[in-house]
């Protein structure tokens, strides 16, 4: 059993290396920063906001926020070489053959 | 075998570009009818639109919007967006189709240039008739969500299929990683791609298991749907559940601001499953691993349902099953164990995140833009913004049938229905309030009535008692059991008929079944009858095969619509293809058969899956063929494949190259016949009415005071509000939807300015309008006053407030008049007692000023008297909605400054009778002070002149060639109609020669023939009206000839 074990360990189970991982979080932090840009003041009962339409919130803030997303797809599907990743890729690149 | 993917992938472009140019080409130049204004708005300003909202599609149409030259080429860009979707959608059909077919026919993956071209054939073939496909086509070529999630759909499945490539290796894992990414942002467009999740679980079983079996399958179909449930049920209320946990705590504990506890929750979540990941991918401590992974699940807030009991219950079993599932696997499969352990945490991490898109709609809608729907500007407020929580709940396993009373039970003496009550509401404190920090008010409980239990049947079809005519037309009269009950009506005892489950079921065959899914599956792959709305006669909206003998043995009238460009017809070919291809593909052994089980599954969850769950109700406003295109397209997988057994039957008799050509040429022109049926009737060129009565509507109304616009249908409230937010059409005019007024948050926001338009003129106060308070106000209701014996007798509250005012005419204790607005509010409505808060009378005063009246602009025709009241009589209403209460209010509170209009569309009545006190001016009726009778003109005659001569548009209805479905159809005949009214007006009135203009005017803008008007019944009157005004003209000649000849004498 406990020889199974560390066979197991010698692999990682991960179908994602490092750069993979660093590729997502980038990705996420780019779409926290479009909710970011996002905020703002908003109408009030008194007054009627303009700046809930300005560049920053209604044209930037969205292009932020779809290319984290957009970043984090890719990073989901980056190929990584093989030496960055002992187990998965190798095989992937044989099979794409 | 390079070779293959190279011809693959440059077929697979040439298709996308294929379908590009043919959507481009019947693209709809301005947004469409129904939801796609709003939907326009909502992504080119990002407002809040309808539940549950599109917050992907929001940010990627937001994108497209830019690229508009100015705002009016908009909802170009978005439409345009929806067909590169729809483009890659058919793209990736292709490239679905190839790969299936390369598995069958050349499991070597070796293929010759025969087997290659036959491989392409198939795929080129299905990816063609679904691009000419009746119902995805009508998606592709508008503003609406349907085609991006048909492309979400279509990715997801290929994604599926490159795993299966590549597995077993761990590294394919990626795939379904990316497959959960897709599934959780694909919740911010559309929830449909949820169902492919069953279909993935069989590929994943089908490639992993070493010897696939009947139990194993049914296993997996389980399992699957589990996870859907999760998610559906679970995860998507769960979350803002939880949410809403947090945020109370840290607002209302704490006093942090608001989002806070939010926020806070979310980064605990991804931080755990986070930890979750980096702990399994190490592989080494399982007890730690364990922990993460246990706590960020049940932080997904999967396991909450509504009350503490039950949500306690599935915590405690999940995490004991969830400890029992890890102990085991870890002590027979470790490295299998920490793998799915794995990827299930990332997967998991992958849709939350997907699921994030929401904060969208949460940022927005707490920043009060002019669009926001149900505001969801807080965790309570999104989940029933999620769960579409104000159209009401249809039962689905368990509940009511159409004939089902209301419970019913005691309290003290009264009888009272019975409610079950649910979920707090909570909103955010107003300076009314008194809180000097954020704070979330209760505001009271959502509330359901509960019906008789002993007339609860299980997997109720027949559930709303609106449609209790259409039920027996479908189904027949209930011949279930009988119940006798207390009826509060009658006062007596009386016995209820409920529908037998067998009288369900026929509705479901029926109705559910046969009209709202089959009949759409044969629209794409027989043929259709006409364009019209079907509602079951054999006259509009059938199937038809264009096969004489079987359409009257269906009896749809082949007749009906012959003709029309509404009609098409593909003599079923594209039915037997498919056909033709599922038995050819469970005829290639094994495999075949596996791929057969998945495409059929992903064909039954996007279709049959959907009917069951939607549990429609008759008569739909509009038909919902597009709901079902996932369907559709798995057919179309099958299409393909029937190309192939073609192409493989006919190499028996000829050789292959010969074989290749013939069965290509001769399956090519199923989908080049489809084309040349449907092209006339999707090709939306050249057509902007939808935009043009948006913005019509608006123009209707006069230049000055800031006019408030009554909206009430789909297809007046979004072009109007499309207009002023994309086009900024007169930013001064306010609309103002009188179905949502009904609702407190929509009333609420009447109370905020819009761009140029100042907040509406209520006179009640806020605290008085939101939900839960005036909901419902009697009217004049009956009171019991002791008579001169000192017996009670029962008396209308108001002849009682008359006799105290005849008895005492000093002392008026409500007010100068009692039957005034201003005191119904201030003595009665906004009492502190509630049981006080009625409308004491039937008949409302409302003071007029002449003078504001004059300056104003309402126009006030020769010979009538502004009187010194309004007089708004409630008679035969026993209560009043809130939009009832509010417009009586608005009219009050307008003070006539502040003019108000309906449009002609909506029906005002169905809340309060003014029918006598509105002056048409345009495609708007303007609310008057006066009574206007029925023997008076009720139009004013300059303004609308005005409107149809200079200000309005018609919407490319002067080119007769353009395609107008039935909307647009009615839409041009309520302009037509108005051209004719007012030249007949026009003419009565003397003023032949404007009458005489208007009617050139109608001839030279309205040109289409085929308006629903009747349209030679409105030629007739056109050609009427111009002998009249030319014997008029010509008697007036005559007369001045006549004048001539007698000075000549």
């Amino acid at each position: 059993m406990k020889e199974t074990d560390k066979k197991d360990r010698k692999q990682s189970v991960s179908p994602l290396a490092r750069t993979n991982y660093l590729l997502i979080v980038i990705g996420y932090l780019t779409v926290l920063t479009g909710f970011l840009l996002l905020t703002g003041p908003g109408t009030t009962s008194t007054h009627f906001e303009p700046d809930l339409f300005s560049v920053r919130r209604t044209a930037v803030a969205p292009a932020v926020t779809l290319a984290g997303f957009f970043l984090i797809g890719f990073g989901v599907l980056y190929p990584v070489r093989p030496s960055e990743n002992e187990s998965g890729t190798g095989s992937t690149r044989q099979h794409q053959s | 075998m390079q070779s293959y993917h190279i011809y693959n992938r440059l077929t697979g472009f040439g298709v996308f570009l294929t379908a590009t140019i043919v959507y481009t080409l019947t693209l709809e130049p301005s947004s469409s009818f129904w939801d796609c204004p709003e939907f326009i708005t909502s992504a080119a300003r990002l407002e809040v639109g309808h539940p549950p909202g599109a917050p992907l599609f929001m940010l990627l149409g937001n994108l497209f919007s830019h690229l508009a030259s100015d705002p009016s080429k908009i909802a170009w860009w978005i439409n345009w967006m929806n067909a590169l979707f729809s483009a890659a959608c058919v793209t990736f059909l292709f490239w679905t189709i190839t790969a299936l077919l390369r598995k069958l026919l050349t499991p070597r993956q070796y293929e010759d240039r025969i087997q290659t071209a036959t491989i392409l054939t198939g795929g080129l073939i299905g990816a063609l008739i679904y691009l000419f496909s009746d119902t995805f086509w009508y998606s592709a070529v508008e503003g609406e969500v349907y085609s991006c999630s048909s492309f979400f759909t279509a990715l997801t499945f290929w994604s599926v299929l490159k795993w299966e490539t590549y597995a077993p290796a761990p590294s394919a894992d990626r795939w379904l990683i990316f497959i959960a990414l897709l599934i959780g942002l694909s919740i911010g467009v559309h929830l449909l791609n949820l169902l492919c999740i069953p279909a993935i679980g069989l590929v994943i079983y089908y490639r992993l298991s070493s010897r696939p079996n009947g139990k194993g399958v049914s296993g997996v179909l389980i399992l699957s749907a589990l996870i859907v449930a999760l998610v559906l049920f679970g995860l998507l209320p769960g979350m803002m559940r939880l949410a809403g946990k947090f945020e109370l705590m840290a607002v209302n504990g704490l006093g942090l601001p608001y989002h806070t506890g939010t926020c806070l929750h979310f980064l605990l979540l991804l931080m755990l499953l986070t930890l979750c990941i980096i702990l399994s991918a190490r592989s080494r401590h399982r007890l730690p691993a364990a922990a993460a992974a246990l706590s960020g699940l049940l932080l997904t807030g999967m396991t909450l349902r509504e009350s503490a009991a039950t949500s306690w219950t599935i915590t405690l079993t999940a995490s004991v099953l969830l400890g029992y599932l890890l102990h085991r696997g870890w002590h027979r499969a470790p490295a299998t164990t920490w793998r799915i352990l794995h990827t299930s945490a990332c997967a998991l991490l992958m849709l939350v995140i997907g699921y994030s898109t929401y904060a969208v709609i949460l940022i927005r809608a707490s920043d009060n833009p002019p669009m926001n729907q149900q505001a969801p500007d807080n965790p309570f407020a999104l989940q029933s913004y999620l769960g579409r929580e104000q159209y009401g709940e249809k039962p689905l396993l368990y509940g009511q049938t159409y004939i089902s009373p209301l419970a019913l039970k005691q309290e003290g003496n009264t009888l009272r229905y019975e409610t079950k009550e649910g979920a707090p509401i909570y909103r955010r404190a107003q300076p009314a309030d008194g809180h000097s920090r954020p704070h979330y008010v209760e505001i009271g409980r959502k509330t359901d009535y509960v019906y008789e239990p002993e007339t609860c049947v299980w997997f109720p079809r027949m559930h709303d008692a609106r449609y209790a005519a259409e039920y027996r037309w479908w189904a027949g009269e209930p011949t279930g059991r009988t119940i006798s009950r207390y009826d509060p009506q009658t006062g007596s005892r009386q016995n209820v008929t409920i529908p037998s489950a067998g009288q369900h079921l026929r509705f479901l065959l029926r109705y559910q079944i046969g009209f709202m899914y089959v009949r759409y599956f044969l629209w794409n792959f027989v043929g259709r009858q006409n364009d019209q709305q079907g509602h079951g006669d054999s006259l509009k909206g059938n199937w038809l095969s264009g096969i004489g003998p079987i359409d009257r043995l269906a009896g749809h009238d082949p007749d009906s619509g012959a003709g029309t460009k509404g009609r098409n017809v593909y003599y079923a070919f594209p039915l037997l293809l498919g056909l033709i291809g599922l038995y050819w593909q469970r005829r290639q052994g094994a495999r075949g058969r596996r791929q057969s089980h998945i495409v059929g599954l992903l064909f039954f969850m996007t279709g049959l899956a959907i009917v069951l769950y939607l549990n429609d109700t008759p008569r739909q406003p509009r038909e919902r063929d597009y709901v079902f295109a996932g369907s559709f397209y798995a057919f179309a997988i099958w299409t393909g494949m029937g190309a192939v057994a073609l192409i493989r039957l006919l190499s028996r008799y000829l050789q292959g190259p010969k074989a290749w050509l013939a069965g290509s040429l001769v399956t090519l022109a199923v989908p080049l016949q489809m084309a040349g049926q449907n092209w006339d009737d999707h090709d939306r060129s050249g057509r902007t009415l939808c935009r043009d009565m948006g913005a019509n509507f608006r123009n209707s109304l006069q230049r000055e005071g800031h006019p408030v616009l009554f909206v009430m249908g789909d297809n007046d409230t979004f072009p109007v509000w499309y207009g002023g937010e994309v086009e900024g059409i007169r930013p001064d005019v306010r609309a103002c939807n009188l179905m949502y007024l009904s609702g407190g948050v929509y009333a609420a926001q009447m109370r905020l300015p819009v761009r140029e338009a100042p907040p509406l003129p209520f006179t009640l106060p806020e605290q008085f309008c939101q939900d839960g308070i005036l909901d419902f106000v009697r009217v004049n209701p009956s009171i019991l006053v002791p008579d001169a014996d000192g017996q009670p007798r029962e008396v209308s509250l108001k002849t009682q407030i008359e006799a105290i005012y005849r008895q005492n005419p000093e002392k008026k204790p409500f007010g100068e008049d009692p039957f005034e607005w201003k005191n119904i509010v201030r003595y009665w409505l906004t009492s502190d007692d509630p049981a006080m808060r009625c409308i004491p009378t039937d008949e409302i005063h409302i003071p007029v000023d002449r003078e504001t009246v004059a300056r104003s602009g309402i126009p006030v025709p020769p010979g009538t008297t502004v009187p010194d009241t309004m007089v708004i009589r409630l008679k035969d209403r026993s209560h009043l909605i809130r939009t009832g209460l509010l417009l009586i209010d608005l009219i009050a509170g307008s003070q006539w400054e502040r003019p108000l209009y309906v449009t002609i569309t909506s029906g005002l009545n169905e809340y309060i009778d003014l029918s006598e006190h509105l002056i048409q001016e345009g495609l708007a009726y303007r609310i008057v002070p006066y009574e206007v009778k029925p023997t008076d003109l009720g139009m004013d005659l300059d303004r609308t002149y005005d409107c149809v001569m200079n200000r309005f548009e018609y919407g490319g209805l002067d080119n007769p060639d353009i395609y107008l479905d039935e909307t647009n159809r009615n839409m041009g005949a309520l302009l037509q109609n108005l051209q004719i009214v007012l030249a007949m007006e026009l003419y009565r009135d003397g003023q032949t020669e404007r009458a005489r203009k208007v009617l050139e005017k109608s001839q030279e803008t309205i040109r289409c023939r085929e308006l629903n008007n009747d349209d030679r019944h409105a030629q007739a009157q056109i050609a009427h009206l111009y002998r009249l005004i030319e014997q008029q003209e010509n008697g007036k000649k005559e007369k001045e000839q006549n004048k001539r000849k007698e000075t000549k004498i």
